[in-house]
């Protein structure tokens, strides 16, 4: 995406702002600053983005989405620490959380990002002049953050791949499945009526693929695996095989992420060895109520275990807790694929399924949970 | 006749008589009356300019009051 000219970025649009409730606040209410004609002046204790840091003035009226959004991932990224932590060691994790600060919380979301400017991870930049979109954009908000992964996948970017057929065809936009409720409330809601304790236990895991799937496919696809179900197929492997095994096609794979700071500059940047379309099916390796698949689709994650070399020497000592094919939902599903065009499609063919040959040595241990030994046999 | 005619007519000029107002009407004085100005109904305008405003929806004033950003080399490579 283009960054804006700076003007561009503030330029307040009085026709359709004057039509925005939030119009009735003065700027200053919000943004503090002072009233002068000269823009120095102006700006003394300006607050860029009001609803960033401790200011937060958006709860002054919108108090249920913001408390709930303060425990949601858009605003801990509490799922980067849950990897740090399970890869590390309790006396890394100074070197670790200032790294974080360096790269990883540049993706952190205030209400502003989503609902009135650009992030700033992409620079930042009103989106409708100041108009407070109740309705995030799809381009220029969602996939801005999600965009090398799920934004080029769903939107079709990768030549010779079409995009997810909810785009194609239905023309469904990332709120058409994940709800606001759900982008301000990672739990909360889940937890209102299943108040036993093991369903919060579940609903509260750490990781993203134990908890409900909200949405889940069959939240539309009702039919799916239901009685009554016309497609055989869905009834064989509905409990075996995550959807997207049978209805994703090649998604993005990444490896060799490493971030530091640049002794030129200052600023710290990344540098992303490899990156390449796959598709591969591996292990389920938390097979739980929600998600009780034998095989679900997994992509490689960039790390390894010099990606944060720069703040200290073996800061993931634990490299092997957690594979490095992860379980994924690539979005770019169809209704036909390659693999569920016959059933020796998948069955038998091992160039689909992640086994030990497709490996790095040194990622093995951590991968045994999802590395597929014997590939399901011909039909 | 006549004279009862006469009498009659003097009796009702006399009933009119005694029946008219007796407020004396009101005699002008020169009793000097404080002259008051003319005061003319006036509004007051105040005209509140909001800067914030008047400059962020000006596209030309916000090109020409923009700080000249620094060019950032690109040092970042690869998919983030």
């Amino acid at each position: 995406m283009a960054p804006l000219e700076p003007w561009e970025r503030v330029l307040v649009s009085q026709k359709d702002f004057q039509e925005d409730p939030h119009n009735q606040m003065r700027c200053d209410f919000c943004h503090g600053g002072m009233q002068a004609p000269d823009k120095e002046d102006a700006h003394v204790d300006l607050i860029a983005d009001p609803s960033a840091g401790e200011t937060q003035v958006c709860g002054n009226c919108h108090s249920v989405e913001n408390q709930a959004f303060e425990t949601s991932l858009h605003s801990t990224q509490e799922g980067y620490w849950t990897a740090l932590e399970a890869r590390s060691a309790p006396e890394n994790h100074e070197a670790l959380d200032t790294m974080f600060g360096n790269h990883c919380s540049s993706c952190h979301t205030t209400c502003g990002d989503c609902h009135i400017s650009q992030p700033n991870s992409v620079g930042g930049g009103l989106i409708s002049g100041h108009v407070v979109e109740k309705t995030p954009s799809m381009t220029r908000n969602c996939t801005a953050c999600h965009g090398s992964r799920v934004g080029s996948e769903y939107l079709g970017k990768h030549e010779g791949i079409p995009g997810d057929v909810h785009f194609r065809a239905g023309r469904m936009n990332c709120i058409s499945c994940h709800a606001g409720m759900d982008m301000h409330d990672s739990t909360d809601a889940c937890t209102e009526c299943h108040t036993d304790p093991e369903s919060v236990a579940l609903i509260n895991s750490d990781s993203r693929y134990a908890g409900a799937q909200i949405p889940s496919c069959e939240s539309c696809h009702e039919q799916v695996g239901a009685s009554g179900d016309s497609n055989p197929q869905h009834m064989l492997h509905k409990d075996k095989l995550s959807c997207q095994v049978c209805h994703s096609v090649s998604y993005t794979s990444c490896d060799g992420c490493h971030v530091a700071v640049s002794e030129k500059t200052g600023n710290p940047f990344f540098e992303t060895q490899n990156t390449y379309l796959n598709f591969f099916i591996g292990r389920n390796p938390d097979p739980n109520y929600h998600r009780p698949y034998e095989y679900v689709t997994v992509r490689h994650i960039p790390v390894d275990t010099e990606s944060y070399a720069f703040y200290g020497e073996d800061l993931l000592p634990n490299f092997d807790a957690l594979p490095t094919w992860a379980y994924a939902t690539p979005h770019n599903i169809q209704r036909n694929t390659p693999q569920n065009e016959s059933c020796n499609s998948c069955h038998g063919n091992a160039d689909i399924f992640l086994t030990a040959d497709k490996v790095t040595l040194e990622e093995v241990d951590a991968n045994l949970d999802v590395i597929v030994p014997e590939v399901p046999a011909s039909k | 006749m006549i004279k009862k005619v006469r009498l009659l007519i003097f009796a009702f000029v006399l009933l009119l008589v005694g029946c008219q107002a007796t407020t004396p009407e009101p005699v002008p004085t020169n009793t000097a009356v404080p002259s008051t100005p003319t005061v003319e109904p006036t509004v007051e305008v105040v005209v509140v300019v909001d800067y914030c405003v008047s400059c962020h929806t000006d596209k030309e004033q916000l090109i020409d009051t923009a700080r000249p950003e620094e060019v950032v080399e690109k040092e970042s490579s690869g998919v983030g």
